[in-house]
């Protein structure tokens, strides 16, 4: 068939779309770590739209490549960060859910 | 004579009344009493003082400019003050009579509780009056003519504990201040067709633009003629005078019969030159007057307070002098003014000291027989319905002055509107009512001089007054009173003496004082008038004697019972100009305030009330994006990146 | 160029598991399950990143996403003792509580955000891209390993990614250090002073026990 799946505009589309549903999941999850799964599923979704743009937009160089390389480092970083700041909460709190350790305004 | 003395006239009554209203609670009530008399005195020995510099007649005025008040560019109202015949001799008609009367309310205020107020209204009221005699421009007028209402307002609320007492003052001053309203539609009517307010030049000037513009100067005499009406009680706005009553009897002979009610007669003298040239102003005055005429003295002859009885009697003396001006002949007015003044003053002066004697008894019935008791008092009443009735010329006060009125109104025709209303219509009119005023003084002046048999006819029974009237305990106490009384009860038949026309051997000195200058026409010769002196004596003999006995009395009034109807019929219901009054203004007034009520309740209050609440729904809302919770803020964040996302791609 | 058809097909179905198993990251309660579902969302990543040449990006996604950060996290669940219960559990999915963005309400308000979001952006995105051509690749060994470590190494002294490489590296290690400080122990009157910034109600309890603790 002449119809081409594999294009520039999909792949965006796709990526978009990643990001989209992970947003979704940052709006409605309570727990900490789901949000954090959340913010995961987003930076996939940015990172396939860094490839593509390579792929299909530069066929010279692959530098697009290592900013893929930077940003998986630093959502790895931010992953190990953040998961050590959920453990010392849950010990002190017991409890993981954004409301109770999300309080800047009030003390609890 | 210096000019400035002129503004001592007003002022001194004034810094008087101050000083009484800030120390008045402090003061002995001699000193109250003595600083009020005083400071009219004052102001009564500089308006002699000026009687010889020779203003009278046709003498030179003496204009005073004591400073701009009102200087703006298109419009300047200063403080003119002008001295000429006519306002002489009403500068001398109120600082006379101001001060005997502040001199006769020494002694008949002297039980009274708020001496110090009550002296201070008095004073102010006579620096007012000053003030509005004096004045050259109209808008100084109006400073003049508020004042006296106040004071009315002021002086006729000073019981106003009693209870229909404060009624009575919002009445006139309510009534008074729809003549406001029609006053300053003049003023600005007048400026606005002459571009001035001052009398002097609106006299010089005035006439030949009048005539031209008649219609605007018909209409600028129409708006002034409802601010006098209102001032000196003429049909439809006559209905606070009788209610004017309710005040302390110094006041309503001051003021609701020498002074405050003539300003609207001495406003039209002023500016006879304007109804000169609108017939139809006229025409409105003389039906007004006529029917005012009419309506007082009939009133009069029902009534059973005493000063009631005076006060319908002023309304109808009031629309005489307007009957005159509207003739033209404002030295008839301005004579009747003066004549009136007399007799009235002297009258409700005399029925004061009855009042004061009898303890604030006011009902006649309840004063059988009381002048017996009281012989000055007595000989002053006497004095006083000799010369309102006009009984005989020389001695009566009111004799030439109403004779004056005919004549002029002999002579007169009231045209306008297409309508014509002769003169001898209104001239047999006014004969026929002024027997009428014959019958209802010398009805006053027999019950109060009957003999103390016959039951009282359901009057309101004074206790007190009926133990009274029987056993003697009634007595002229007050030195002040009776010098008043003594000095009026002398006064009265000179000016009745001084006041003869020509035809009657005078020499027209007072005519000339009044009207600066004019000559004064014939008069009616003597043979003309006696007929009607002859009725007019007879008629009061019969009535004192109908009224004076008290079975005499009792078959005549159950003969006239019936004429009555009860207490619905129009006699004892003022002829429904109250309920009129009631249907066209109150109602529309209470509506208008209940609508207002409504509207602010609701409409305002609802206003308001969304206005808190949007700010509070508002302030709630944002609130909650200040949550402090971190959470909200990622979301937000979130968000606008999508935003900037969606606003970036655009381009 | 025409893309073959295995190209196509390939990419269309592992764009498809992509976009479920996100779908379903998001959505299930479980955050075991959730974990896993994300794992799997990485695999046909990596396919597609395969299909586009980037041969070692594809292997790094398995290896640094899948194989670590995926670890950590679940290392982390395992700790935190997930109850797959509802309503009390302290790291549960249940959306039901309090809060602007819970329960039925929120799901709404999300939906809308997200649904309006990309009813505005995805037109956008196809308009944009639409506009475009490809671009042939035309480097030899495009997105191999080989290609990629010329890129980063090469003459060190002149490449521009060289310092970016080099504080990668440093961020990790300041990343370590956080972790490391996050998780010691702090001292005995430190950690008591931690305790006792939680609600007054807790205070109590909190001061019983450590009296408790100053006796032994």
């Amino acid at each position: 068939m002449s119809l081409s799946l594999f294009n520039l505009p999909n792949c965006l589309a796709l990526s978009l779309l990643l990001v989209l549903i992970g947003s979704y999941g940052v709006f409605r999850r309570r727990s900490l770590i789901l949000i954090l799964l959340s913010v995961e599923v987003m930076l996939n979704g940015v990172n396939l739209s860094l490839v593509s743009f390579n792929f299909f937009r530069w066929g010279t160089g692959e530098a697009s490549h290592y900013l893929y390389m930077l940003s998986i480092g630093v959502a790895a970083v931010e992953a190990a960060v953040g998961l050590s700041m959920i453990i010392v909460l849950f010990k002190n709190y017991n409890d993981i859910t954004r409301e109770r350790v999300a309080n800047l305004g009030e003390r609890a | 004579m210096n000019p400035w003395l002129l503004l001592l006239i007003p002022l001194l009554p004034g810094a008087s009344a101050a000083l009484l209203a800030l120390l008045g609670g402090r003061l002995p009530y001699n000193a109250i009493g003595g600083l009020a008399s005083a400071s009219v005195a004052a102001s009564l020995a500089i308006v002699l003082s000026f009687c010889g510099a020779g203003v009278f007649g046709a003498g030179q005025p003496i204009d005073l400019d004591a400073g701009p008040w009102i200087a703006t560019q298109a419009f300047q109202a200063g403080l003119h003050l002008r001295l000429d015949s006519i306002s002489l001799c009403m500068c001398l008609l109120v600082t006379f009579f101001g001060f005997l009367i502040t001199v006769y309310s020494v002694g008949y205020m002297r039980h009274d509780a708020e001496q110090g107020r009550f002296f201070a209204s008095l004073n102010l009221f006579v620096a007012s009056m000053l003030t509005l005699v004096l004045a050259d421009n109209l808008v100084l007028i109006f400073l003049g003519w508020e004042g006296v209402g106040l004071c009315s307002y002021l002086l006729i609320g000073h019981y106003w504990k009693q209870e229909d007492v404060p009624l009575a003052a919002f009445r006139a001053f309510f009534v008074n201040r729809i003549g406001d309203v029609f006053f300053l539609l003049g003023v600005f009517s007048m400026f606005s067709l002459f571009g001035t307010v001052s009398l002097s030049e609106l006299a010089a000037h005035g006439p030949a633009l009048a005539s031209i513009h008649s219609g605007k100067a018909a209409l600028a005499a129409f708006f002034l003629l409802g601010g006098a009406f209102a001032k000196s009680a003429q049909a439809p706005l006559h209905v606070w005078l009788a209610d004017a009553m309710a005040g302390p009897t110094p006041v309503s002979a001051l003021i609701h019969a020498a002074t405050m009610v003539t300003a609207g007669v001495y406003l039209l003298a002023r500016l006879d030159w304007l109804y000169a040239v609108s017939p139809e102003a006229r025409l409105i005055v003389a039906v007004c007057a006529l029917v005012t005429l009419v309506l007082g003295a009939v009133l009069a002859l029902v009534q059973t307070d005493i000063k009631k009885i005076l006060a319908y009697s002023t309304l109808s003396n009031l629309a005489l002098m307007f009957l005159a001006l509207a003739a033209g002949s404002a030295g008839a007015g301005m004579l009747h003014l003066f004549g009136h003044a007399f007799f009235k003053a002297l009258l409700f002066l005399a029925a004061g000291s009855v009042i004061f004697a009898a303890h604030h008894e006011q009902d006649v019935r309840n004063l059988r027989g009381v002048l017996k008791k009281l012989p000055v008092t007595n000989i002053a009443f006497l004095v006083g319905c000799i010369g309102g009735a006009g009984l005989i010329p020389y001695l009566a006060a009111g004799f030439f002055s109403k004779e004056a009125v005919l004549g002029a109104l002999e002579e007169a025709e009231f045209g306008g509107f297409g309508i014509s209303l002769p003169g001898h219509l209104v001239h047999a009119i006014v004969v026929g009512v002024e027997t009428l005023s014959v019958i209802y003084l010398f009805r006053l002046y027999g019950y109060l001089r009957s003999d103390a048999a016959g039951p009282a006819h359901g009057g309101p029974a004074h206790a007190s007054a009926q133990a009274h009237a029987g056993h003697g305990e009634v007595k002229e106490k007050s030195p002040a009173i009776l010098f008043v009384l003594g000095l009026l009860s002398l006064a009265a038949p000179i000016f009745g003496y001084l006041s003869a026309p020509p035809s009657f051997g005078g020499k027209g000195l007072i005519w000339s004082l009044i009207t600066n200058g004019a000559a004064e026409p014939e008069g009616v010769r003597l043979m003309h008038a006696l007929p009607f002196l002859i009725v007019n004596l007879a008629l009061a003999l019969l009535v004192f004697a109908a009224f004076s006995n008290g079975k005499r009395r009792e078959a005549l009034l159950g003969r006239l019972r019936g004429l009555r109807r009860g207490t619905n019929g129009p006699l004892s219901r003022k002829f429904y100009f109250d309920d009129v009054y009631a249907a066209v203004i109150v109602m529309p007034l209470k509506g208008a305030a209940y609508l207002s009520r409504l509207v602010l309740e609701n409409i305002f209050t609802g206003v308001i009330t969304l206005t808190g609440w949007l700010g509070q729904g508002l302030s709630l809302g944002l609130r909650r994006l200040q949550s402090g919770k971190v959470h909200q803020y990622a979301i937000a964040v979130l968000l606008a990146v999508f935003v900037l996302a969606f606003y970036l791609g655009g381009h | 160029m025409p893309v073959s058809p295995v190209v196509e097909i390939t990419f269309a179905l592992s764009a498809v598991v992509i976009l479920l198993s996100s779908l379903a990251v998001v959505l299930v309660k479980n955050p075991v399950r959730a974990t896993l579902l994300l794992i799997l969302s990485f695999l046909p990543t990596s396919l597609v990143y395969i299909l586009l040449q980037a041969a070692f990006v594809g292997i790094l996604q398995i290896l640094v996403y899948a194989g670590a950060i995926m670890m950590l996290f679940t290392f982390v669940i395992m700790m935190i003792n997930p109850s797959p219960k509802d309503g009390e559990s302290p790291v549960g999915g249940s959306e039901s509580g309090e809060g602007t963005f819970s329960g039925l309400r929120g799901a709404m308000i999300g939906l809308f955000f997200v649904g309006a979001a990309g009813a505005l952006l995805l037109p956008m995105v196809y308009r944009a891209a639409s506009q475009v051509d490809k671009v042939p690749v035309t480097k030899p060994g495009f997105g191999g390993l080989a290609s990629i470590a010329a890129l980063l190494f090469e003459d060190p002294a002149n490449n521009p990614l060289t310092v970016s490489f080099e504080l990668i590296s440093f961020l990790i290690l300041v990343g370590i250090i956080a972790a490391l400080n996050f998780s010691r122990r702090k001292g005995a009157a430190a950690a008591r002073e931690a305790s006792i910034t939680t609600r007054p109600t807790e205070a109590l309890p909190i001061v019983q026990r450590e009296a408790a603790l100053d006796a032994q």
